[in-house]
């Protein structure tokens, strides 16, 4: 009797030490997942600026006619005409980034040299849209037309 | 953006080597120095270098001779300041005349009787005119030349007759021409340079796409003189090439490359032929101020 007795003890004991061992790796499972998920709900926005990249090109096209020129290396009538050309071959705005935005991204890399970061702070973007538009080939491919470029051979 | 300006149809509509019914360029043929000397003068070439970011394992081959790390290219200029040809990627290290062997063979097609004023590094070829070496040269050396009756003294090399600041006989004529000429070069660098300081400060990218600035840039310059012709005139005061080309007298012959003899020789005979002319043109005129 009472050796039946131990054992169911020992029984319900078994079971309740399991029970608490599910619910302790339940809360671990839920707190890993808490810290790993918190970024994606608790984001604090980075490009917070007043000033979007869009509306800067649109300030540099309506500006002084110098403020352009030293900027983006190309006076406003240059830079339409770029804008007119690439339109010509086919090339327009995408979903979030004007023609002209694209164009000053990459004029404004190169006439400045500074890094993907800095540039993503002047215009509003993350780094990933700011190289893109610094490379962008002709309908994302880049041509494999002879240019004389020795590593490239 | 990159991709697009540095590849067709961008590139080649912006960025082409002469045609054979171009005329003489203004820059030549409004300066009796020049024309009709160098009237079959197309442009000049020179190598230049851009400041580069290669791997760990490229990078000793990018090592230039100043010591810094570039990307050497090659380019060609027309006399309206607008690139006419760009070859691009090369390692710091390379030579000027292994560039312009090598252009040559592939794509440069200099047309036939036409040449690029080009400095002492390139071979003397049927495509160049190249500086009388040994001579006074390069402007800087003429804008010192008053005081070189101080130098004389401690310089065998330099002539007896040399007080004077003018050229005393017609290789020193030739080369201080060809040298204002020429210069053409070291200014469209300078303007490139000076427009688009990613040229001087080495880009994080990979090597295939640092190789493609330098074309890209070239043809939006051009499209610039195209579009915008006047702006050059703010520019041209603080033209000058910030990383130019390998200069090394010294080592002339060796870099000169192996340019066929009989060609050289042709080119050669070209050459005097364009320095006696010149000569006999300034003599001229010297007696005509003297009988005045």
């Amino acid at each position: 009797m009472s050796d039946s007795s131990s054992e169911g003890e020992l029984e319900e004991q078994h079971q309740v030490f399991l029970l608490q061992m599910a619910g302790m790796a339940i809360v671990a499972a839920a707190t890993a997942a808490l810290v790993y998920a918190a970024p994606l709900y608790d984001k604090t926005p980075y490009h917070t600026s007043a000033l979007s990249g869009e509306e800067w090109v649109k300030e540099l096209i309506n500006g002084h006619p110098e403020r352009i020129r030293c900027e983006l290396g190309v006076h406003k009538h240059v830079f339409q005409a770029l804008i007119a050309y690439l339109k010509n071959i086919g090339h327009s705005h995408s979903r979030y980034v004007t023609i002209e935005e694209q164009l000053s991204i990459f004029l404004y890399k190169c006439v400045t040299g500074l890094s993907v970061r800095h540039v993503g702070e002047r215009f509003q973007r993350s780094n990933d849209t700011i190289s893109r538009y610094v490379f962008l080939a002709h309908h994302q491919i880049i041509t494999d037309h002879y240019i004389p470029i020795a590593i490239l051979r | 953006m990159l991709g697009i300006f540095s590849s067709p149809p961008f590139y080649t509509d912006y960025v082409s080597l002469p045609a054979a019914d171009d005329l003489v360029a203004p820059y030549i043929g409004g300066n009796p120095k020049f024309f009709p000397f160098f009237k079959d003068a197309v442009g000049a070439i020179d190598g230049t270098h851009f400041a580069c970011s290669p791997t760990a394992a490229e990078r000793a081959a990018a090592r230039d001779y100043k010591g810094g790390v570039t990307q050497n290219c090659l380019a060609a200029c027309n006399f309206n300041l607008e690139f006419v040809y760009i070859f691009s990627g090369w390692e710091g290290s390379a030579t000027d005349s292994a560039m312009f062997n090598d252009a040559r063979l592939t794509d440069l097609h200099i047309l036939p009787g036409k040449y690029y004023l080009a400095d002492a590094g390139f071979p003397s070829s049927l495509g160049t005119v190249i500086p009388y070496r040994g001579i006074r040269y390069h402007l800087a050396e003429w804008g010192r030349a008053g005081l070189r009756y101080v130098i004389v003294h401690y310089s065998s090399r330099i002539r007896s007759n040399c007080e004077c600041d003018s050229p005393v006989n017609a290789e020193e004529l030739f080369n201080l021409r060809h040298s204002s000429a020429r210069n053409i070069i070291e200014r469209i660098f300078g303007i490139l340079k000076n427009r688009f300081s990613i040229l001087v400060i080495a880009p994080h990218y990979t090597m295939d796409v640092q190789a493609r600035l330098a074309p890209a840039l070239a043809a939006i310059h051009n499209f610039i003189r195209l579009y915008d012709p006047d702006e050059i005139k703010d520019l041209i005061d603080e033209a000058e090439d910030i990383q130019p080309g390998a200069r090394m007298p010294q080592m002339g012959d060796l870099a000169a490359g192996p340019a066929r003899a009989a060609e050289r020789a042709l080119a050669d005979g070209k050459r005097d032929g364009i320095a006696q002319d010149m000569w006999a043109q300034y003599q001229a005129e010297l007696t005509e101020r003297e009988g005045q």
